[in-house]
């Protein structure tokens, strides 16, 4: 970029910076016209850097970004993901219609929802999906296309979290489903989605069949609950709980059923939240390989974590956000950096310093509460530690 | 700050925070871009599909089709265009970049040489270009659609859902020059030059063939003039592409030669317009060859109800001697029929919704679609039910 020599002198004399400046001079830049008004371009860029403390990474714990496929977080900096979000809500009119398409880009991008048959790339699409309201009672939501599955208390965009790992609970969680969401509200207090998909797995237009039937199908549900005015410092709570049944077309070909209970309470003390989380997964007729490379049948399996959450808005800039969890599953299920129990303590520290930047420290302890070495270790499968940590910083910027 | 409903249950769901929400409620400020007049739209197309019967390992093979769309809910594609259109400038300068998210980006196959294929796919990317020479020659330089076809690879431009076997023989997209010229209201022409007919994006014929060896493509349409009464607005267009294909998919890949004409006729009944298109492919080394013709009818009904009806004649070649362009497997597709009969109902503003009925029937008195192994067809007919909504903007 040129700047004239006015302006090179105030640079030079610090009276000015070059970022603000060229913000200055670009305003002569024009609009780009969309074909509708309503749509909205968004997004954000995704940053970290991790110190994993000790020597050797072969065996981080499971969860993300350490368990993202293609990446390697530990021990540097890290460009976690580019998102930009095309929109354009349903609207309020009867027979609404819109649209979201997301567009990912990066490390985080990598395996995260990619079409059946294609190779893992930088790229991968989420939400995308038309969406419709036909005007049944209060309005039918639909949404027919790729979406995020409805469960949980965190989401894959880690500036919506609390916390800049993920925990446990998400980790058990489906990611993304194909098929057709519909949501009701009945009133202010409730609320309800339903819906049929694919599969239980993430992958665009994945298939059940084989080794499943055609018609074998993936079934989504899940009821919210917001408490009213009338409850006092409780106001807006929420609980929430949902139930997703399918097949997953992954590594494991079971048939999973993953529930889920959570919710966020509200406190006399304004300033603090309290958030809590369950999530439980059975897993029928899995498949794992023994050390001959045999096929092993699992009839029964199961997963589950829990998660406390507590929130606290100490200034308008500075919030702590403090995370508990305890996780177990099947000893068949065990595998690198996923002990058969653990616990795992985050604290996050967020000082919002720069305008649309989240910026964040976070310190993490995950121990192996099986009584077996999960952690560390310089090959994989070779794990040589009970605890792992982690610090690390987390730099967002939303557009 | 109010949430809509919507928000409100995924905020409670924990699948949104409401303060990101309170972001993303506020009106979003435009992006600015240091050209003016640059455009984005696009579009989101979504289906469902219903294949009666089971086994779906030899679908009928027109374009986008394949099992892991049968029976299920699918995403097909997401568009996003951005574009500077040409203006009236005689040195007129603009450009075109549409670009492909999602399964059918993976089918298209764009990918540059040396790259897997993956969920992105860059359809068109091209520099627009005028050189005030007569009424002005226009040129695209990069990566293009196909100058023949009646239908186009957008689903949302075409009367039906599903693609016909003549568009499916077609090329896509080429990575070349062309030069258009309108030498009036009724006449105009196109011409150009490009790496391949394949999709590839800076693919090349050598080797095998001579580095210098590149694909030469021409096109005319005639538009009726407004003294033909009912007829004025319709077109007959011609159009040749000849050369190297690396797609192996086509018996190969090799040289090939695509010929095309189409027309679309209004008629004296309002609402109704009839339409006709033949493709014909033949691959030079493998001597193989396969035509189609293909006849269509729209009804406008009401502003928002239309029906579309398809009929096609597929002649992929002698079975027995696996010369069509499908030979493998199972050893060709022979002679099929095809009805598509589409119901399109515009609902939703700036939605495109509509259903699909089609059947395809092969007359070679031979099995080539059902089963459940690739190469094993048990079933002379393969049946569709489908429906597809497109979300424009």
């Amino acid at each position: 970029m040129k700047y004239n020599a006015w302006t090179l002198a105030l640079i030079g004399a610090g009276v000015v910076s070059i970022p603000a400046v060229s913000h200055a001079e670009e305003k002569g830049t024009n609009a780009v016209l969309s074909a509708l008004s309503a749509t909205t371009i968004s997004g954000y860029v995704d940053t970290s850097a991790q110190w994993n403390p000790g020597t050797g990474n072969a065996n981080l714990p499971y969860y993300t970004p350490n368990g993202v496929q293609g990446a390697s977080k530990a021990d540097g900096f890290n460009l976690d993901v580019v998102a930009i979000t095309l929109n354009k809500p349903v609207g309020e009119g009867e027979w609404g219609a819109g649209y979201n398409a997301t567009l990912l880009f990066g490390p985080d991008a990598t395996g995260y929802n990619p079409s059946a048959g294609t190779i893992g790339s930088d790229f991968s699409l989420k939400d995308a999906y038309v969406d419709l309201r036909a005007p049944l009672g209060n309005g039918l939501d639909l949404k027919l296309g790729t979406f995020a599955e409805i469960l949980g208390y965190e989401v894959y965009e880690t500036g919506n979290n609390p916390n800049y790992t993920r925990s446990y609970g998400y980790e058990i969680e489906p990611l993304a489903l194909t098929g057709l969401l519909a949501a009701y509200q009945f009133s202010p207090v409730i609320s309800a989605q339903g819906g049929v998909a694919n599969t239980w797995s993430t992958g665009i237009n994945n298939r059940s069949d084989p080794p499943k039937a055609e018609s074998y199908k993936a079934y989504i549900g899940g009821v919210t609950l917001t408490a009213p005015d009338s409850l006092g410092f409780l106001a807006g709570s929420t609980l929430a709980g949902g139930v997703i049944n399918g097949f997953d077309a992954g590594a494991s070909q079971a048939t999973k059923t993953s529930f889920y209970v959570g919710g966020t309470m509200k406190t006399p003390l304004k300033c603090l939240s309290v958030g809590i989380a369950y999530d439980y997964v059975a897993l029928a007729n899995a498949t794992t390989f023994d050390e001959n490379g045999d096929t092993v049948l699992h009839n029964s399996g199961y997963q589950n974590a829990s998660s406390l959450y507590l929130l606290w808005q100490a200034t308008e800039k500075l919030t702590f956000n403090t995370r508990g969890e305890y996780f177990s599953q099947s000893q068949y299920l065990v595998g690198s950096g996923m002990p058969s129990q653990a616990f795992a303590v985050t604290e996050t520290v967020q000082y919002d310093l720069w305008k649309n930047v989240i910026s964040r420290l976070e310190f993490r302890w995950d121990h192996s509460a099986s009584g077996q070495d999960a952690y560390g270790g310089t090959q994989s499968g070779s794990p040589s530690l009970k605890n792992a940590f982690l610090v690390a910083a987390n730099l967002i910027y939303k557009f | 700050m109010k949430f809509n409903k919507w928000t409100v249950a995924l905020a409670a769901l924990g699948v949104v925070t409401l303060s990101s929400a309170a972001k993303a409620e506020e009106k979003a400020s435009p992006v600015m871009t240091a050209l003016s007049s640059t455009t984005i739209s696009g579009y989101v197309d979504t289906s469902a599909e219903w294949n009666p019967g089971t086994g779906n390992a030899n679908l009928p093979p027109y374009r986008f089709n394949s099992a892991n769309k049968a029976d299920g809910f699918n995403l097909d594609v997401v568009q996003l265009r951005i574009d500077k259109p040409l203006d009236e400038a005689d040195w007129a300068a603009g450009y075109r970049a549409d670009l492909w998210f999602g399964p059918d980006a993976a089918a298209l196959g764009t990918s540059s040489t040396g790259w897997n294929v993956s969920d992105f796919a860059i359809k068109q990317a091209y520099v627009a270009l005028r050189a005030p020479i007569g009424t002005g020659l226009d040129f695209k330089m990069g990566v293009f659609d196909s100058v023949i076809g009646y239908e186009s690879i957008e689903a949302g431009n075409d009367p039906n859902y599903t693609r016909s076997y003549g568009n499916s023989i077609e090329p896509t997209t080429h990575t070349g020059l062309l030069a258009s010229y309108r030498f009036c209201d009724a006449f105009s022409a196109s011409a150009g030059v490009a790496d391949t007919v394949s999709s590839t994006i800076n693919g090349r014929a050598n080797p095998p063939q001579a580095e210098s060896y590149k694909t030469y493509m021409g096109s005319i349409a005639l538009t009726a003039p407004e003294s033909m009464g009912f007829l004025k607005g319709s077109t007959l267009y011609a159009g040749v592409v000849n050369g190297f294909s690396n797609d192996q998919s086509v018996n190969g890949g090799g040289n090939r030669i695509n010929y095309y004409v189409g027309a679309t006729v209004a008629t004296p009944l309002t609402g109704l317009r009839l339409g006709a298109a033949w493709d014909y492919l033949q691959v030079w080394e493998q001597k193989c060859e396969t035509w189609t013709i293909a006849g269509y009818a729209s009804y406008q009904a009401t502003e928002k109800l239309s029906f579309h009806l398809r009929a096609e004649y597929l002649d992929d070649g002698t079975p027995a001697l696996g010369s069509g362009i499908w030979a493998t497997p199972p050893t060709s597709l022979g002679k099929v029929l095809a009805l598509t009969t589409t119901v399109q109902y515009d609902l939703w503003k700036n939605v495109i919704s509509r259903l699909e009925l089609r059947w395809d029937h092969s007359l070679s008195d031979q099995n080539v679609f059902g089963g459940t192994v690739q190469g094993e067809p048990n079933r002379s007919n393969a049946w569709l039910l489908g429906a597809n909504v497109i979300y424009k903007f």
